[in-house]
């Protein structure tokens, strides 16, 4: 029986510190701003299970945000700070759209095609910077960002210029064929199979990470790259190679959310997701089988928020200061600092007095 | 074409290159500020929309433009040193420091303008003073050079101003010696007596000032309010110009001119029926090109082992 | 005494993991002298300079310094009492200028800006009175090792040291910089300055110093007057013998030839050639021994023969076949392992569980797999049987490696390194830092693995492990080999250590059988 060591529960300790510090603090601003602090309170931690439609909101927002926690996790295994994925998502959309307004097949033929595509594009988005690091030495964090707007920009100037419905505003395009979509899943909310596809995905990342030795070495890239090429692994190859996994992943997230909740394109903007993503990947400790808890977590309190502010005198943009701390506290290495090392020279006493 | 080379090659544009560069310039500068005292700026965006904010909501509350500016400034400092205290003291990582203070912004701006404005998305309905413009008398009077020069906002001429100053304070002055120092090899600086975290927080202090103005400038002379999101990832090309400026004062000013030029450029473009996006995809592809030739020629010296 | 500047009055330091750095150390140094500080690495001369600059606390002793007590200051307090350190990897800022590094934290100034021309003249001033000559406007990016050393050294003066402590300044200096640099040292001693000169050449440390202190294993071993004491008596005190390990040992049976390396040559970062024209061969069942002082080349020359670097010159001949070009993946399938020098940048991934690091060089084979997919119960089994096999103390595979102690660590090394059957171990320092019995275990194994029939390469800065363990015995000095032994049983110590020292060397060629 493999018994875990104390030592990796003062990281869930601490993630634990983050949330409930951030809840703390949110509480004490909404008891001092609001006029109806209970209510407020009550509609944000309950507000989602008072409806199945409002329930339904948070499994549809998790959607998302579980495409992009994944795609965070493999852009960043191999120790990159390849934040292209927010452009990836989008240019994802915009290839799926292209897509499947230019084939002229059976409605669930385009559909998987638009989707591929989708993957493809984000697939090649994300691979650029790290391209561009291992050839040139170029600064992933600053081509990846700019790439982010090249993204954005380029896939406007495809929407606008070749699918723009003339009816309508200028970033929306025609909508999709009969049948080309994620057909609903449960009435009265707007669940789609899209959530399947993102199952799929978890469980196709998990396996890739755990039980290949390409998720293995990705990761051993990112411990200790020195160590991983004296051990014979090509460090250039399996870091391009994780990029253009998670690049995938994050545009087939575009490709899915357009098919699932849209009947037409209609971003006006970078959809701010995968930022969004970086949060779940921290919360999920990097781990793919926690994503869902985080990414759940993340859009209950999205939806709770957005019920109190219906209700009540607090913006739903609230949510975003929990996000920013909750962020911070857990990376914040210093907490929990004192205790962390008691463990650490108990176990190193431990492992000393034999087996 | 002839319609449209005549709105390219007047003095016109060319005023309002240096308009739309001006937050650019300022986001840079504080990046650079942030680089070379070796602390990652991928926070400066999220710094610069908080400043804006303040900036809006302090001049109503003060009735002046001036106190506008300061508490914009204030913002900026304290933001700056929230970010150091969480990454200095509690050793947070930078970069992801840096994302959290973007989505704090984010969130924060819109939560206070509700309070005070009454709206959630922008305090126009307030009635905030702005910075002026300022005609310079005598420039203004010279034909082309006049009308390129004179009637920018007063913080434009700042932001130009504060480039000379700082080339000045980081290349002839022992406080940027010792800035770069503890930016470049802390144990160096160390190894000299230098306390690093004392120029760790002037250094954010500095970088606090310039994000400060640059967001004030966004809704005080920019425009004349604060709308969410105005900053609209002008912190992030700030880090790209200081990429491509090297580091340099004046190679930033050159960069941000180009990204300024990029911007209006494609506005002007859409008369030739020229598609706007694919031009505002330009100023982002030189980057992208800039930075890898560089760091290849770079790497090529190291480019032994 | 009092004509000494400095007393260090039994120091004594022990590190939080339990290695006693310094017992009980007492070095005095005269007025005006120029005093070695000679040993071993682990000897404890860097921890003894390092509390005395103040980078690190004592635990118990007393520090004087021209008549003062200066315990427990700060390092920008010992620079102002006059004590100076050239530390032996730089601490020099490569964008600035020579000037600027020069006066940072105590710059001129004129109004608000630094006053540039007086910064220069200062450095000018320096240069000329020390002959220590370097371009202030230079940029230390651009400049040669030695050159940069001068840096260090012009900085130290314009704070005035009164004592400089110069920490293996001729590490990386070639035989001329080493000139130009006791010229300056015997120009500084005639100044008045107290010099503290650290070092583990003999030779060197003869030339100019008065009086020599040697420490070994944390404690001073004696202190002697240059001029009354020879080579050969310093060299002793130096790599004295503890014996604390004998090995049995079968007599060797060599095969035929396994590896042939002919005229290695690498230049490193800093345009020097690490090895030079290095040529010798290996059979099976041998041991080849490479002595040699830590930083002659040996390094270089493992990391060369197993794939590191691209830009080495020669032939490295492995069964027929040329290593030289090659990428280490295929050199381990070649049949050669590598257990490197320092097991916590390189050897293992410490944030990393145990069984993670030991298959870190077979992921992809396929006896790890079921169906395509990676099977834990395969890794698992292989895993724990190689913590049996190995006796690696830990509490599970599972285990964070970086918990483990040194030995362990290694034994997590060597448990990998040997269990991918190789034809050829090249050895790296394996038994430095580690206890007593995992030291004994992994001997245990060299030798097992050249009974089979392989092949050894046995890099050791401890001369003991290279006597117990070898079978034949090289020496390189200078990146080039001093000195190739047949048979190690010939070999004393003390000889050996002559060679190591670069007191003795055999001609250029290298005998072979």
């Amino acid at each position: 029986m493999k018994t875990k060591s104390k030592l990796s529960y003062v990281e869930a300790l601490r993630t634990c510190v983050a949330i409930g510090v951030s809840l703390l603090i949110v509480c004490i601003i909404v008891f001092i701003i609001s006029d109806a602090p209970i209510l407020a309170l009550s509609d944000f931690l309950f507000g989602p299970l008072t409806s199945i439609r409002r329930f339904g909101n948070v499994i549809e927002a998790s959607v998302p945000l579980m495409f992009t926690g994944l795609a965070v996790i493999l852009l960043q295994r191999a120790g990159l700070f390849n934040l292209a994925m927010e452009g990836a998502f989008f240019i994802g959309s915009v290839a799926a759209t292209a897509v499947s307004l230019s084939l002229n097949l059976p409605p669930l033929l385009t559909l998987t095609c638009a989707l591929a595509a989708g993957a493809v594009a984000g697939g090649i988005t994300c691979a650029i910077p790290t391209v561009l690091k291992v050839k040139c030495e170029a600064n992933v964090l600053v081509t990846s960002l700019m790439l982010n707007y090249i993204c954005l920009y380029f896939g406007m100037y495809v929407i606008v210029n070749f699918f723009q419905d003339p009816k309508m505003n200028s970033n929306y395009s025609y909508k999709f064929g009969k049948g080309v979509e994620l057909g609903k899943l449960f009435s009265k909310t707007r669940i789609n199979s899209g959530i399947l596809i993102c199952i799929a995905c978890i469980i196709i990342v998990w396996l890739l990470l755990n039980k290949t030795s390409f998720g293995y070495k990705i990761t051993m890239v990112g411990k200790n790259p020195k160590m991983a090429k004296y051990s014979g692994m090509n460090i250039g190859k399996l870091v391009i190679g994780s990029s253009i996994v998670g690049g995938m992943i994050a545009g087939l997230g575009g490709a899915v959310d357009l098919f699932g909740m849209y009947q037409r394109f209609q971003y006006s903007g970078l959809t701010g997701y995968g930022w969004d993503g970086i949060l779940i990947a921290i919360v999920a400790r990097q781990k793919a089988q926690y994503v869902p808890f985080a990414a759940l977590f993340l859009a209950y309190m999205r939806t709770g928020a957005d019920i109190m502010s219906r209700n009540s005198d607090i913006p739903s943009e609230m949510i975003k200061i929990i996000q920013a701390i909750v962020i911070v506290l857990i990376s914040a290495q210093a907490i929990l600092s004192g205790y962390k090392k008691k463990l650490i020279v108990q176990e190193a006493r431990e492992s000393e007095q034999g087996a | 074409m002839g319609e449209f080379l005549k709105t390219i090659l007047t003095p016109e544009y060319i005023f309002t290159i240096i308009r739309v560069m001006t937050p650019i310039l300022f986001a840079a500068l504080a990046c650079m500020v942030f680089t070379k005292g070796g602390i990652d700026s991928i926070g400066i965006e999220g710094i610069m929309l908080l400043c804006a904010m303040a900036g809006s909501v302090g001049s109503y509350f003060t009735q002046s433009a001036l106190g506008g500016i300061i508490v914009a400034i204030l913002a900026g400092i304290i933001v700056s040193f929230l970010f150091g205290y969480v990454t200095l003291q509690l050793k947070s990582v930078e970069i992801l420091a840096g994302i959290a203070i973007n989505t704090l912004a984010s969130g924060l701006t819109i939560f206070v303008i509700y309070y005070v404005a009454g709206e959630k998305g922008s305090t126009q309905s307030l009635a905030s003073p702005t910075i002026p413009n300022i005609k310079i008398p005598g420039l203004e009077q010279i034909p082309i050079l006049g009308q390129i020069l004179s009637g920018h906002n007063l913080l434009t001429y700042v932001a130009i101003i504060l480039t000379i100053v700082l080339a000045f304070l980081f290349y002839r002055t022992p406080l940027g010696l010792r800035i770069r120092s503890i930016g470049e090899n802390p144990q160096a600086a160390a190894s000299v007596g230098i306390n690093v975290m004392k120029y760790k927080y002037i250094t954010l202090t500095i970088a606090g000032t310039l994000a400060g103005l640059g967001g004030a400038f966004m809704s005080m002379g920019y425009v004349s309010f604060f709308s969410k999101e105005m900053i609209a990832g002008r912190g992030f090309i700030g880090m790209a110009a200081e990429a491509m400026g090297r580091g340099n004062p004046y190679g930033i000013l050159a960069s941000s001119f180009l990204f300024g030029l990029a911007d209006s450029f494609a506005i002007r473009l859409q008369m030739l029926k020229f598609p706007a996006q694919l031009i505002q995809t330009l100023p982002y592809v030189i980057t992208i090109i800039a930075i890898s030739v560089y760091s290849y020629k770079k790497s090529r010296v190291r480019r032994i082992i | 005494m009092g004509n000494d500047i400095l007393k260090m009055d039994k120091i004594t330091k022990i590190y939080g993991n339990g290695v006693m750095a310094n017992k009980d150390v007492t070095l005095t140094v005269s007025k005006g002298e120029i005093h070695a500080l000679m040993g071993e690495n682990g000897a404890g001369k860097s921890t003894l300079m390092k509390i005395l600059f103040g980078i690190e606390d004592k635990d118990s002793g007393s520090i004087i310094f021209d008549g003062q007590s200066i315990d427990g200051k700060t390092p920008a307090e010992i620079i102002a009492a006059g004590i100076g350190m050239v530390h032996q990897h730089f601490m020099l800022v490569d964008s600035l200028k020579v000037y600027e590094n020069v006066i940072l934290g105590m710059e001129p100034k004129k109004g608000l800006a630094i006053n540039k021309k007086k910064a220069i003249q200062l450095v000018k001033d320096l240069s000329k009175k020390y002959n220590l000559n370097v371009n202030p406007l230079a940029r230390v990016s651009d400049l040669s090792v030695g050159l940069k050393q001068k840096v260090e050294l012009i900085k130290v003066l314009a704070r005035n040291a009164k004592l400089l402590i110069l920490d293996e300044p001729t590490a990386v200096l070639t035989p001329q910089e080493t000139q130009e640099l006791f010229e300056q040292l015997i120009l500084l001693k005639d100044n008045g300055h107290t010099i503290i000169f650290i070092s583990h050449k003999i030779k060197e440390v003869k030339r100019i110093c008065n009086r020599i202190t040697v420490l070994r294993r944390g404690s001073l071993v004696g202190t002697m007057d240059t001029a009354n004491s020879t080579e050969e008596e310093i060299s002793k005190f130096m790599v004295g013998r503890d014996v604390i390990l004998k090995m049995d040992k079968k007599p060797a049976i060599f095969g035929e030839e396994l590896l042939c390396v002919r005229n290695l040559t690498f230049e490193n970062q800093n345009h020097k050639k690490a090895v030079n024209n290095v040529s010798f061969s290996l059979k099976k069942g041998q041991i080849l021994g490479v002595a040699g002082v830590e930083g002659n080349g040996q390094n270089e020359l493992a990391e060369c023969i197993f794939g590191f670097y691209n830009h080495a010159e020669g032939e490295i001949l492995f069964k027929g076949k040329n290593l030289l070009k090659e990428k280490i993946l295929d050199i381990r399938k070649a049949g050669v392992s590598y257990i490197p020098e320092d097991r916590i940048s390189t050897g293992v991934a410490t944030k990393v569980s145990v069984w993670e690091n030991l298959v870190a060089d077979r992921i992809d084979s396929t006896a790890l797999r079921t169906k395509k997919l990676l099977s834990q119960d395969k890794i698992h089994t292989m895993s724990k049987k190689l913590i049996d096999d190995f006796l690696i103390l830990c509490r599970n595979d599972n285990q964070e490696v970086g918990m483990l102690s040194g030995g362990n660590m290694q034994k997590v090394v060597v448990a990998r390194e040997f269990s991918a059957n190789p034809d050829l171990l090249i050895a790296n320092q394996p038994t430095r830092g580690i206890d007593v019995g995992a030291n004994e275990f992994i001997w245990k194994k060299i030798i097992e693995l050249r009974d089979q029939g392989k092949g050894v390469l046995l890099i050791s800065a401890d001369l003991n492990e290279i006597l117990e363990l070898s079978d034949s015995i090289m020496v390189m000095c200078d990146g080039e080999v001093a000195g190739y032994f047949e048979d190690s049983k010939q070999m004393s110590e003390y000889e050996l250590g002559l060679y190591m020292l670069g007191l003795k060397k055999q001609g250029s060629e290298v005998s072979e059988a």
